[in-house]
């Protein structure tokens, strides 16, 4: 193994504090999330004398790989920038589309070329509740230019209404009262006998949600309603994580959390560098599985969101859903090509997964989506 | 000056390595670095990683080992901030109040009602002089209002009861948190520490660990243990076997004085490596593959007759 220069010529606090932003400016275009306090950690830590080799690796790990994903990304970049390694090529691939305007305008682009005619068109002239009546069962595949805007309004309703209704729910499942010891003891003091005992709520065991979407290239037409949707459920529900996966996956909660829609998604698009690439599903859920598994568990619900086209291994597909069925309290599975007429899972990946999953529903329109609540307790 | 550690804070990365190798843990350098920029930094060290590698151990061996004091927080879900810093002691202000006038409220929530909980004992500890280690072990397993509240405290170091007042740390203790994952805990408390990931160990440090927990055993049987052990670590189980189902399955082979391990004895100590059914009936069907493939079974005796 190369090792970190012996006797470095950084020795004064610029020198070390330059190290320091440079090797975490690296890290933050890998992918990494660092603030200025990593900076700070980083910069003592390389002023620490007398480290081995080992202990130079591992005091910067400590101070900036804040999460086991991370950590691989941290020891590419420690070898690239400490032991001169070649720097990995750049994986940013096919998409040319150069960023004009906004991820969904594109997608509006797209869909609307796909528009059919024997989808009935909305009338504006039938009124608003028609109008978003009609938008309801509206496959978002087919879904014109001008409903967009309206559509994405009512994913972001729907998301909040939905994710409020699942906390309630909980809340009304699980109802059990404790004993306030303390509260008993003041009533005390004022009645001096113990006429009742006061109660404190039980917390409410909540469900955790994991939202895994595939935003593949055959998911296009899709993922950008499915990812609005995420973002909504996202900012009214606490325990969920959001996941995205082409090629290999992605977690994306922490960029959900930007208030603005379009830069959340922008964002989220710019991180992932095989938004639109090819699906390899099997691969994605396997890392899903090892960097993420331990969430697991009896009150966990995943949630995948994908067409099942699946151009990698099916073995690891079989295998991954074998596991997080096993492991999570229930599977469901979206896939949007159930709401078109006559579709028939027959796809490789999606025969794989089949038997792992609780619930196989659409999801292609907010109508189905408004089904999720249900269908995550039942 | 105060006299309540006798033992100084280490101050040298091998000041670490050596305390630890005194209570027979096994650390590597990345542990043993870790915790040295932790204590440097005086910043709390989170350790993750899959069950049983020996986060919480870490912990106790660093207390036992320095002779400070170990304060064990042990989170669990519906862990509410009151629970974990005090409690007042109801059944002696009951008594009292039986006893005394009863509309003395200020005499009813004295401290001597007072139970500490183990953030309040961090507090109180360092204002007798002393500097403790504060384990907040399982932080996954309370509920993210837990996290958001636990953060103040850890760069405040500062605790209000609304009976007695604000108490203040006279120095921070050394705090390690662990995880399993179960759920991930926020940026916010990530930033506030220093990060270690423990994963599975290699073999030589499983090897080093069994022979250091478990003195008595044959070198060849320790090292055909771990290499077993090793080839269970896949996706395959419901609950991969960690060091600690490691050094359990050593020392009842040790206990059965059984010098190599053939398909039999794997068997009929399955119920140590594995909890869960499914697991166990999975490993009987592999009992065969498993000991061929580490090689573990012994050469066959010589024929008999
Ligand atoms: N490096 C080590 N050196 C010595 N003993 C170890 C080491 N790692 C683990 N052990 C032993 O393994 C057992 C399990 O360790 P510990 O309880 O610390 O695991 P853990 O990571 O906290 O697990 P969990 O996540 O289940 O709480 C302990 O009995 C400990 O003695
Ligand atoms: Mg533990």
């Amino acid at each position: 193994m190369a090792q970190p220069p012996a006797g470095a010529p950084y020795q004064s606090h610029a020198t070390l504090a330059d190290a320091a932003v440079a090797f975490c400016r690296l890290l933050r275009q890998r992918g990494v999330t660092l603030g200025i306090g990593e900076v700070t950690d980083a910069t003592r830590a390389l002023g620490i004398a007398h480290l081995s080799p080992e202990g130079h690796r591992a005091a910067l790990r400590a101070a900036t790989a804040k999460s086991a994903p991370d950590l691989a990304t941290f020891e590419r970049c420690y070898d690239e920038y400490w032991c001169g390694a070649p720097a990995p090529a750049e994986r940013r691939d096919t998409d040319g589309d150069g960023g004009t305007g906004t991820a969904l305008a594109r997608r509006a682009r797209s869909a609307g070329e796909q528009t059919d005619a024997d989808e009935p068109a909305a009338d504006a002239a039938t009124g608003t509740y028609s109008h978003e009546r009609s938008l309801a069962e509206r496959n978002f595949a087919v879904a014109a230019e001008d409903e967009v805007a309206d559509i994405a309004i009512l994913l972001q309703r729907l998301g909040r209404l939905l994710a409020r209704a699942l906390s309630r729910r909980y809340r009304a499942q699980t109802r059990g009262r404790l004993p306030d010891l303390r509260r008993t003891m003041r009533l005390m003091l004022r009645d001096g006998e113990i006429l009742e005992i006061a109660q404190r709520q039980r917390r409410p065991r909540r469900l955790e949600l994991d939202l895994i979407c595939d935003v593949s290239k055959s998911m296009d037409v899709y993922s950008s309603f499915l990812i609005q949707f995420m973002y909504a459920f996202q900012h009214a529900y606490r325990r969920i994580e959001t996941y995205v996966f082409s090629t290999s996956l992605h977690r994306i909660t922490p960029l959900l959390k930007e208030p603005a829609l379009q830069l959340a998604l922008s964002r989220a698009r710019d991180t992932v560098p095989d938004w639109s690439g090819g699906t390899r599903i099997g691969e994605s859920l396997q890392r899903y599985l090892a960097d993420y598994g331990s969430r697991l568990g009896r009150r966990t619900v995943v949630v995948i969101l994908s067409d099942g086209w699946d151009t990698g291994d099916t073995e690891l597909l079989a295998g991954a859903m074998r596991s997080i069925h096993k492991r999570a309290a229930r599977v469901l599975w979206l896939n949007p090509l159930l709401g078109s007429p006559g579709y028939r899972p027959q796809t490789r990946g999606m025969l794989a997964a089949l038997p792992y999953i609780d619930v196989f529903a659409a999801g292609h329109s907010l109508d189905a989506l408004q089904r999720l609540p249900r269908q995550l307790l039942v | 000056m105060p006299t309540a550690s006798a033992v100084s804070p280490p101050t040298t990365a091998d000041d670490i390595r050596h305390q630890l190798a005194s209570r027979d843990y096994v650390a590597d350098e990345a542990i043993v670095t870790s915790l040295f920029l932790a204590e440097q930094l005086d910043k709390p060290l989170l350790v993750e990683g899959p069950a049983g590698v020996g986060k919480t151990e870490i912990a106790k061996s660093m207390a036992g080992a320095s002779g400070a004091e170990l304060i064990r927080l042990q989170c669990y879900e519906g862990l509410d901030a009151t629970t974990a810093i005090y409690e007042w002691d109801y059944k002696r202000q009951l008594l009292h109040i039986r006893q005394a006038d009863p509309s003395d409220e200020g005499d009813l929530f004295d401290r001597r009602f007072l139970i500490e909980r183990p953030l309040l004992r961090a507090v109180t500890a360092s204002q007798q002089g002393s500097r403790p280690v504060l384990l907040i072990d399982e932080l996954d397993r309370a509920d993210e209002e837990f996290e958001a509240f636990l953060l103040e405290i850890l760069s405040d170091w500062q605790i209000t009861i609304p009976e007695l007042g604000t108490l203040q740390a006279a120095q921070a203790p050394r705090v390690l948190l662990t995880s399993n994952r179960t759920r991930e805990l926020s940026d916010a408390i990530r930033r506030r520490c220093l990060y270690l990931w423990i994963d599975y160990p290699s073999f030589d440090k499983e090897l080093e660990i069994v022979r250091r927990r478990v003195p008595r055993i044959d070198a060849t049987l320790a090292a055909n243990v771990c290499r077993l052990v090793e080839s269970l670590r896949t996706p395959d189980w419901d609950k991969v076997p960690g060091v600690a189902e490691t050094i359990d399955w050593a020392r009842t082979l040790v206990a059965l004085q059984r010098d190599h391990i053939d398909e039999a004895t794997l068997r009929d100590t399955l119920g140590v490596l594995f909890k869960s059914r499914d697991d166990m009936a999975l490993a009987a069907d592999r009992a065969a593959a498993l000991v061929a493939g580490v090689g573990a079974a012994p050469s066959p005796p010589p024929p008999r007759s």
